[in-house]
């Protein structure tokens, strides 16, 4: 199974793990940006379930 | 041998209401014989029990046991004569286990576990391997007629069959004294006589008996070596019986 | 030696007697506690598996992947950044990829269009992951509507669905030709969604995505390394599913473990009086109580583990479905390939074991401690 996906990931060089198809920054996380998250308005709470699974990408955090 | 010398046992020192049981007594309990204390309750005859059988420390004083029977002393050495005072309370429980049997007024046994159970309990603490512990119960039980109510629970056996079970758990750790604490109090004529034979052979395999009773069936026994009056924590005469 | 063992097993033969004693109150908090134990082992279970699966599917993702920021928001990159991209030294290709999502009114589900590079025999061909083709119920040759952003749908034929076996990283996919793509989301000409960048030396990638920041100060080149990152860091226990499922367990765990520690009934301080009269130290009688508080405690964790392990590596963490899918129409099927991190399970063990068989013991202390003589005069 694992040597399937693998396959897959180098011949399409897919960034992320089809786990979440909710929303956009949960179906790629590590392509998301700031932005995603709070798309309807900034002061948006999480209101897909899986958001609060996946915490926003490290580096958003740790970039200055 | 157990000596006694000017034991004195006092509780609640320092406290609200103290209370002295024993005062200054001074004692041999002869071996391989049986020893009554006689005494209306009060006299201090389950305090001197406690305190020969090294369940409690004396308060000022010295006990000492001396002879062959001593045995539980850690490393399994031979001790001949042993002053129990001041030993650690490791030791003394270790002595306590392998020397003295113990049988209680209300027999003391545990509910809810079966009677073969019961008689293995006093063994368990010893390290012996589980299988010899219960071959020595199974005989216990067969000694003493109680060998088919070896998986039965303690609450349904007869009066009888209790006191016979309770006699049974104290000689698990093979003991060479026995010590009883009014044994007779719940038990009927014939049940107590059926005792007191129980007691004459332990007697006859060289066992030390000590009972405290107020029972005449006990006190006046044929069987009873030494009678020891008791009053007020203090002997108020002790002597042979001819 | 072998006394010592002796006397455990004695004690512990005790203690289990004792147990079964209270069969009904013993066999409850067992459950109850297994079924704890099993909860927390099961997401524990999980999240390392799948987080190692990420850590070696995405080993083949891009070496620096590169977007276009416009005002802080992920826009399309011009083609043109191609050759100058190229250009620095130890870049050794640059691929621009063009994808995006779809959503499909009609079954509510969110796919992901991607241009192949793999060559379609012509346009109006695609190629469906198996995701895909479960949801619709799709196989080879049958046609799948798009529609456009003008609203017109388009038929595509499917070529090939991909295989199952990759649904982890595939699931959701459509692949189209190039053409048929930019034609669907009118893509302007000369712009792609980002650019893949590979590079000869890995150990090379953080300074060239340093040059092409420098020399793009509009873009953001993400790092592989901080792709795999992303990966390590969900299912994290400050989220907020996480939060509130050790919340509730400790809970749990608190409000039965109570009653152990608010101490014993009468009759079990009778039952140490009688042993301690029969000749049992205080030592003993606490090894008992050791040994019944870790006898149910054990018990749990063995079986706790176990559970969650067949429901997690056998029964694909079907209890979980329901959380992870959240509002998604489209799933992944997938088996985990069995790892259990030693060192997680050791934590768990120990975070079972110990603090139930202390709270077993501890509130036996005081009666442990009581004069042998008591049980003389009581």
């Amino acid at each position: 199974m694992q040597e399937a996906s693998r396959i897959v990931v180098d011949r399409f060089q897919l960034t992320d793990l089809c786990l979440f198809t909710e929303a956009r920054y949960t179906r790629h996380p590590s392509m998301a940006d700031l932005h995603s998250a709070f798309q309807d308005h900034p002061m948006a709470l999480e209101h897909f379930p899986s958001g609060s699974l996946v915490s926003p990408p490290r580096f958003r955090r740790d970039r200055p | 041998m157990i000596a006694l010398h000017d034991v004195t046992k006092s509780f609640h020192s320092g406290k609200a209401n103290p209370f002295t049981a024993i005062r200054n007594i001074s004692l041999t309990i002869a071996p391989a014989r049986l020893t009554v204390l006689k005494g209306p309750s009060g006299s201090g005859k389950t305090t001197l029990l406690t305190l020969i059988g090294c369940m409690a420390r004396p308060t000022s004083g010295r006990i000492v046991l001396s002879g062959n029977g001593i045995s539980g002393f850690p490393g399994g050495e031979e001790i001949r004569e042993l002053d129990i005072t001041s030993l650690p309370e490791r030791f003394l429980a270790g002595i306590r286990r392998a020397t003295f049997g113990f049988i209680f007024q209300h027999f003391n046994l545990l509910r809810g576990i079966t009677v073969l159970e019961n008689v293995m309990l006093p063994a368990y603490p010893t390290g012996e391997r589980h299988g010899e512990i219960r071959k020595r119960a199974e005989e216990l039980l067969a000694l003493f007629d109680v060998a088919r109510h070896a998986n039965s629970r303690v609450d349904l056996l007869s009066g009888g069959e209790t006191q016979r079970v309770a006699i049974a758990r104290a000689l698990i750790n093979r003991p060479s004294v026995i010590v009883a604490d009014e044994p007779t109090a719940h038990l009927d004529t014939d049940l107590s006589r059926e005792f007191m034979e129980i007691v004459g052979s332990f007697k006859s395999d060289g066992k030390t008996v000590l009972i405290a009773s107020h029972d005449p069936l006990v006190c006046e026994s044929p069987r009873v070596d030494t009678v020891v009056e008791m009053r007020d924590g203090r002997i108020l005469r002790s002597g042979s019986v001819p | 030696m072998n006394r010592s063992v002796e006397r455990h097993r004695n004690v512990l033969d005790f203690a289990l007697s004792s147990l079964l004693r209270r069969k009904g109150k013993n066999v409850s908090l067992w459950v109850v506690y297994t079924l704890i134990v099993s909860l927390i082992a099961a997401i524990v279970f999980y999240t390392h598996a799948l987080k190692r699966e990420a850590a070696l599917i995405l080993q083949g993702a891009p070496d620096i992947v590169v977007q276009k920021m416009v005002a802080g928001r992920h826009d399309l990159v011009p083609v043109g950044y191609v050759e100058k991209i190229a250009a620095i030294r130890g870049v050794r290709s640059v691929r621009p990829r063009l994808w995006g999502y779809y959503y499909d009114a009609a079954t509510g589900a969110n796919y992901t269009l991607m241009a192949s590079d793999d060559p379609l025999p012509g346009p109006g061909a695609a190629d469906i992951g198996s995701g895909v083709a479960r949801t619709l119920h799709l196989t080879e040759g049958d046609f799948l509507p798009i529609r456009a952003t003008d609203g017109t749908p388009t038929l595509f034929q499917v070529r090939k669905v991909l295989p199952y076996a990759s649904e982890l990283a595939s699931s959701d996919l459509i692949l189209l030709s190039e053409g048929d793509l930019r034609a669907l989301f009118d893509f302007p000409r000369g712009f792609a969604t980002d650019l893949a960048v590979t590079v000869g030396n890995p150990a090379e990638r953080p300074t060239i995505a340093a040059k092409i920041a420098g020399q793009f100060p509009d873009s953001r080149p993400i790092l592989n390394s901080e792709i795999l990152r992303t990966y390590d860091s969900i299912f994290d226990w400050r989220g907020g599913m996480m939060v509130v499922m050790l919340g509730v367990a400790v809970l749990a765990f608190v409000i039965f473990a109570w009653d152990k520690a608010t101490g014993l009934s009468a009759e079990e301080r009778r039952e140490i009086g009688i042993l301690k009269s029969v000749g049992w130290e205080t030592g003993d009688v606490l090894l008992l109580k050791f040994w019944e508080g870790a006898a149910i405690s054990l018990a749990a964790f063995l079986c706790g583990t176990i559970l969650a392990y067949i429901q997690v590596f056998f029964l694909s963490a079907s209890l979980f479905e329901p959380a992870l899918k959240g509002w998604s129409v489209l799933y992944p099927r997938f088996k985990l390939v069995p790892d259990v991190d030693p060192y997680q399970l050791a934590v768990l063990f120990f975070l079972t074991v110990v603090p139930y068989t202390v709270a077993t013991i501890i509130p036996s202390w005081r009666a442990a401690t009581v004069d042998p003589d008591a049980a003389m005069r009581s």
